[in-house]
């Protein structure tokens, strides 16, 4: 992709602007139509203000297309300078345009195009094109300012490549769309609409370092970016290695957000609700049938909620969002203050200080190409966990296993979407959000109800409930009123930088977070504590019976008893009286080398002829479950990928090598979380079986056990 | 099989080796290919067919599993072609523009997907391992010239359309790759004239006909072709590189226009990373 920067002139003062399509930035500040595509935009109906497009002066268009990202680059290094350079006395004595040519000539020697710099009068001359009294005749065409408003419903709270955004307006609007779509783009960017920038460039402001560059949709930098030759731009540019896999984001890529406006009913409605109090609530409660602990944590969820779109509708309405600290400038996009973040032209926080010299040696730190060290040498950038300002936003559920977590959003889902906002269902696990779809279609049978994974044929669409897999997050910006995230400790959203950028943007800016989990991260449970993360327990399963706390029993590894090929007689005990009092085992190993052979071992000694081993890698997997489920198979030897999700009604437990490096407190406790889940059979067994008791063993029986005294506590044992 | 000549291209090639080794990062962690964890130090002899010192990065960047399955072209019946079955492309057509050709891999499904990643879904991380891969098959080529090496390298030009879109073309890099093991120059000779039309709608002549004013030759490379040709007082021998042969029309094409521009001046081997 390829764009063009201008010079503009108005309100007194000289700004620098990238474009893709120059002729629609001409007509839309100097051509006759100004005025009219103004009225065409409905959200800016009755916002009118005189600035929009005919207070400009004049402009001066670099007529040499530059590759996309470099435009960006230019202009807001230029816009940087000029900033700087307005606390002084006078902007000098240079022409603004002829500092733009010398800013384009040194990004582009840096690149190694030129070998000098072409600052000279001449080149100033060939390369500059003034708009102004004779662009009077401009004028979008009919058809761009048709396909603009509709890609402005399309585009509302995405986050697209350039060549996705493309597809999909093309694909909405016919192949006449080919050529018109880029105009259709800039025209919106014109109107506050959406912003465009480059896939892969200089960090915007916040806690990220200021220079360096990072992918905007999946947040990676460093050693996750690669420079290659591209023809596309000419140049050697980076591209983004992890999120290959859903298109190529790279430098001179284009990467369109399209901007959410929450209806205000979202905001404002709730100030008569909150004066309804705790009434609105329970009875909502009850209505879900939920327990009274599942009740008492959905209330108080409840409660944040409204809180916080409660102060972001203040916030929206005195116009004083400044996530980054920056001010707020003089800009066309004015009236769209809420998002202040998004429509003002990026300008990266330490930038001021990378350019207050601009000496080429700065500049070319900036730019330097990243060293091709793999990346799997160095480790991750540092995590993107929220820091204790940012907890301010987030709720969590903490809910034991077999709580009914999902139960328990629905009242929050309820109240978001009777005012006409959106939600957001995001679970790392695909399984989960397929499982999920259509308890949500009965339980909400007016939403529309949108269900994406990959490969989900959904994937365009936009509905008032949105379910999706973390993965699928990258493709929103700022989309929704409320964000609900489960299970954020699975695999393999936890430990995913990654997917926590993808969370953490999804949402309006100030709205409100819930998160479930049964095993929060250590962090977590820590800001928990300590009050700076807002948060509910929920320490019953739904059938108010407590949680079976695993006994500690002394064995030898497994890999003592494959080699010697005989399972120890206190772990045969346990599963022989298992299977006559009639329970489904489920038996944990670490490896998956082991499962086979533990399964073989115990197939020999035990009475019953259903055993059966399952992995990751087994392909029989989803089969296998199955017949367990059918309690065609008794015993299942397995790994942690069934320590979530399979919930059998009549279940014992049994982790061998619970001492093992890949078994955490967290795994443990899940693991244990799969006994005792039905109210028929909530007594199920569970039992480490170990060399050793290590601290993950006790820290995962205190964990149990503290949860069953809470809500023995808190009356909520039957 | 093993005659004088591998070893001594080997040799050669290791040589070169050793000098960009240095510059190599070191041997990531995950395979290229699969991301599976590699597991260090292991033996891993015989799973390349040349022993691996010969192929260090391909041996350095993929698990056992990956390196297991690549299905080298070993068996050579047709001497035109280098494919391991009789072909009747090759027999049908009485002249060709270009030598013979010889490729890596057989075009699998599993190959087809590790050219898609890099391809299309632009892993151009996989590039100079591809390019390694090609590596036999030059030595396969060198031993058929009797030991006589090439002037140069140069590959299949991709349409301007296509490298907007895609950014590279995967033959140029891994020619460039190529290039840089066997100690030569890339020369870039060709022009793709268009997009190439749905072939399939077309006769078998209609194909080769058209197919042959698909590519051009620029006055340049013809002029630096012809001098080199006067200046050596011999045809310039010229390695053609491509990701994949299948009739053989698109090699067929490069080699008539490179023939054309340089008045019969070259000889045109050609070297693709599948066969299928
Ligand atoms: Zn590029
Ligand atoms: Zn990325
Ligand atoms: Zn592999
Ligand atoms: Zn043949």
């Amino acid at each position: 992709m390829k764009g063009n920067v201008y010079l503009l002139l108005r309100q007194g003062g000289w700004e620098a602007r990238a474009t893709i399509a120059p002729e629609v930035d001409e007509a839309y500040w100097f051509g006759r139509t100004a005025a009219k595509q103004e009225e065409d935009c409905p959200s800016r109906q009755g916002r009118r203000e005189e600035s929009c497009g005919g207070d400009a002066v004049e402009a001066w268009l670099y007529k040499e297309e530059l590759p996309w990202g470099q435009a960006c680059l230019a202009a807001d290094l230029w816009n940087s300078q000029q900033r700087g350079a307005a606390g002084r006395a006078g902007p000098g004595r240079q022409h603004p345009f002829q500092r733009l040519a010398r800013l384009v000539a040194e990004l582009q020697e840096l690149d190694g195009r030129r070998q000098s710099p072409g600052i000279a009068r001449e080149a100033r001359q060939q390369l500059a094109c003034r708009w102004g009294e004779r662009s009077r005749g401009a004028a979008v065409s009919e058809e761009t300012a048709g396909l603009a408003q509709l890609a402005a419903g399309l585009l509302q709270g995405r986050a697209l490549l350039g060549c996705e955004a493309r597809d999909l307006l093309v694909g909405a609007a016919g192949p006449g769309a080919g050529s018109s779509w880029s105009g259709a783009l800039q025209l919106l960017s014109l109107l506050g609409q959406a912003r465009l920038a480059g896939a892969v460039a200089a960090g915007d402001g916040g806690r990220r370092a200021a220079g360096e560059l990072r992918c905007r949709r999946c947040g990676s930098g460093g050693v996750c970016l690669r420079r290659t030759r591209c023809y596309a731009c000419g140049r050697m540019c980076a591209y983004c290695e992890a999120c290959l896999m859903m298109g190529r984001s790279r430098e001179c890529e284009l990467f369109v957000t399209g901007v959410y406006t929450p209806s205000d009913a979202v905001g404002k409605l709730f100030c008569d609700q909150a004066r309804m109090g705790r009434s609105h609530n329970i009875s909502t409660g009850k209505a879900w049938g939920l327990s009274p602990a599942q009740e008492a944590a959905a209330a108080q969820a409840l409660h944040f909620i409204e809180l916080k779109l409660q102060q972001r509708s203040v916030m929206d309405a005195s116009g004083v969002v400044s996530t980054n600290g920056e001010q707020p400038q003089p800009c066309p996009d004015r009236d769209f203050s809420h998002d202040q973040q998004q429509t003002v032209p990026v300008r990266h926080l330490g930038q001021d200080q990378l350019l207050k010299t601009s000496t080429r040696s700065s500049l070319k730190q900036h730019l330097q190409p990243h060293s091709l060290i793999s990346r799997f040498t160095q480790k991750l950038f540092s995590s993107l966990l929220p820091n204790r300002e940012e907890w301010a936003h987030y709720f969590l559920l903490w809910a034991v296993t077999g709580a009914g977590k999902t139960e328990m959003i629905f009242p929050l889902v309820e109240t978001v979407l009777a005012r006409g906002g959106r939600v957001l269902i995001a679970s790392p696990r695909r399984d989960v959000v397929i499982e999920l779809d259509p308890r949500l279609r009965k339980a909400f049978p007016e939403a529309s109800v949108v269900t994406l994974y990959g490969g989900s044929e959904q994937r365009w669409e936009r509905g008032s409930i949105t379910l999706s897999t973390t993965h699928q997050l990258f493709r929103f910006h700022q989309a929704f009123d409320l964000v609900v995230i489960d299970e954020l400790d699975a695999f393999p959203y936890h430990g995913d930088p990654m997917l926590h950028y993808a969370a953490g943007k999804c949402g309006l800016p100030g709205g409100p977070t819930v998160l479930l989990s049964a095993t929060p991260p250590r962090e977590m449970q820590a800001a928990a504590k300590s009050g700076r993360l807002a948060h509910a327990r929920v320490p019953v399963r739904f059938h108010r019976h407590p949680l079976p706390v695993p006994r500690l029993v002394a064995s030898p590894p497994v890999a003592v008893m494959l080699a010697g090929r005989k399972a120890p007689p206190v772990l045969l005990k346990a599963l022989r009286e298992s299977i006559q009092r009639g329970a489904q085992c489920f038996v944990f190993v670490q490896r998956i080398s082991q499962t086979e052979g533990m399964a073989a071992l115990l197939a020999k000694a035990l009475p019953c002829r259903h055993v059966a081993a399952t992995s990751s890698q087994d392909p029989e997997r989803a089969e296998k479950v199955k017949r367990f489920r059918a309690c065609d198979i008794r015993v299942l030897v397995t790994t942690t990928i069934l320590e979530r999700g399979v919930t059998i009604p009549r279940s014992d437990v049994y982790i061998l090598d619970a001492d093992g490096r890949l078994f955490d407190e967290a795994s443990l406790v899940q693991m244990a979380g799969r006994a005792g889940r039905s109210a028929d059979d909530p007594f199920g067994r569970v039992a480490f079986f170990a060399k050793e008791r290590n601290e993950s063993q006790l820290r995962a029986v205190r964990h149990i056990a503290g949860m069953n005294k809470a809500a023995r506590r808190q009356g909520y044992l039957r | 099989m093993n005659s004088g000549w591998i070893q001594l291209a080997s040799r050669l090639a290791r040589g070169l080796l050793h000098k960009s080794m240095e510059l190599l990062a070191p041997a990531p962690a995950e395979c290229l290919v699969c991301s599976k964890p590699k597991r260090a130090g292991r033996n891993r002899d015989g799973l390349l067919p040349y022993g691996y010192p010969e192929l260090p990065l391909l041996a350095a960047s993929l698990c056992s599993s990956c390196l297991k399955a690549i299905p080298w072209m070993r068996r050579i019946v047709c001497p035109v072609c280098g494919r391991g079955v009789h072909c009747d492309d090759c027999s049908r057509r009485s002249e060709r523009a270009f030598m013979i050709n010889r490729s890596a891999v057989a075009y699998n499904p599993a190959m087809r997907e590790w050219l898609a990643l890099y391809k299309y879904r632009g892993q151009e991380r996989l590039a100079p391992m591809l390019g390694e891969m090609l590596l036999p098959a030059c030595w396969l080529l060198m031993r058929q010239m009797g030991g006589k090496g090439w002037d140069f390298v140069t590959y299949v030009p991709i349409s301007e359309e296509r490298a907007m879109e895609r950014g590279f073309n995967q033959a140029e890099e891994i020619a460039g790759h190529i290039a840089g093991k066997l100690g030569l120059k890339v020369v870039r000779t060709l022009k793709r004239t268009r997009h190439a039309g749905k072939m399939s709608f077309k006769t078998r002549r209609e194909r080769i006909s058209e197919a042959k004013t698909l590519f051009k030759m620029d006055e340049q490379s013809s002029r630096y072709i012809r001098q080199m040709a006067m200046e050596r007082g011999r045809e310039i021998r010229i390695l053609l590189v491509d990701d994949i042969y299948t009739t053989g029309s698109t090699a067929e094409a490069c080699a008539y226009a490179i023939q054309e521009g340089s008045g019969g001046a070259a000889a045109i081997y050609v070297a693709t990373w599948a066969r299928s």
